[in-house]
């Protein structure tokens, strides 16, 4: 009898890419890499934030060091990648907490519906909502 | 408190966030004028505010409970630290726990310092 093949299916973060993936797969990679960024930026902005505790000239000059053109548009990238996590995790709430639009459960009977024939015009749904709030906040960078 | 009860804590501290984080970046980010937003004038008088004390902290809250389960969550799916759950717990929460603190110490010192800046 043939040898079973042998998969590793615990690649931790090198399983985050790679393969023959669907969307969702490529939702849930840019959800964990937004995620990382936002939880570092997270940290950054509770100790860039309290420098206001040092009075006006400690503030002043903080956020002169994180102002200027390339701080703006990396912000801007900021704001992109959250808008994603929140519309993203918006909609993984959505099915795991409230279970919508997973489908009801049917016996597999050809042509096979499986829950991602419902679950994707949520995810296309979220990332248009996404779209438009970032084509929003583009204006609002732009203008002064 | 069994894992599950701390997962959807995770999930509650997302829906929060995605209202706290959707009206900080709104009206502080997008709407109004930015340089003015950032203004110690205008960061002093946010800093005095109960209002804006208890949004912050809420914030900071959710913020941190939410970014450090699923930055715990990620590597724990890392094989070589997933054999020492307890440890990369223990060590997040004491971070969670710490920017928590500092957090707080600024909020409640810069509503001082705010009424004089």
């Amino acid at each position: 009898m043939a040898k079973p093949v042998q998969y590793n299916n615990r690649l931790g973060m090198k399983g985050w890419w790679g393969g023959r993936y669907g969307l969702e797969r490529w939702a849930y990679f840019l959800h964990r890499l937004t995620g990382l960024v936002i939880v570092l930026y997270l940290i950054l902005h509770i100790f860039v934030t309290s420098a206001r505790v040092f009075g006006p000239e400690a503030w002043e000059a903080t956020m002169g060091a994180v102002g200027g053109p390339v701080f703006r548009f990396l912000e801007y990238l900021l704001i992109a990648a959250i808008t994603y996590h929140g519309f993203n995790g918006l909609r993984l709430i959505f099915i795991e907490w409230f279970g919508w639009s997973l489908g009801r459960p049917r016996r597999p009977i050809y042509p096979y519906v499986t829950s991602l024939h419902h679950q994707r015009p949520l995810l296309i749904g979220m990332m248009i909502l996404a779209f438009l709030f970032l084509v929003f906040s583009a204006w609002g960078f732009l203008t002064p | 408190m069994k894992e599950s009860r701390f997962w959807f804590l995770f999930l509650i501290a997302g829906l929060v966030l995605f209202l706290l984080l959707g009206y900080h970046i709104v009206f502080i980010h997008l709407l109004g004028n930015y340089e003015a937003n950032i203004s110690f004038q205008s960061v002093a008088s946010r800093s005095v505010s109960p209002a804006y004390a208890v949004f912050y902290l809420l914030f900071l809250v959710f913020a941190l409970y939410h970014g450090f389960y699923g930055l715990r969550t990620i590597l724990l799916e890392i094989e070589a630290l997933a054999r020492h759950h307890r440890t990369v717990t223990a060590i997040l929460v004491v971070l969670g726990v710490g920017l928590f603190v500092y957090g707080t110490w600024a909020l409640f010192a810069a509503m001082k310092i705010g009424a004089v800046g």
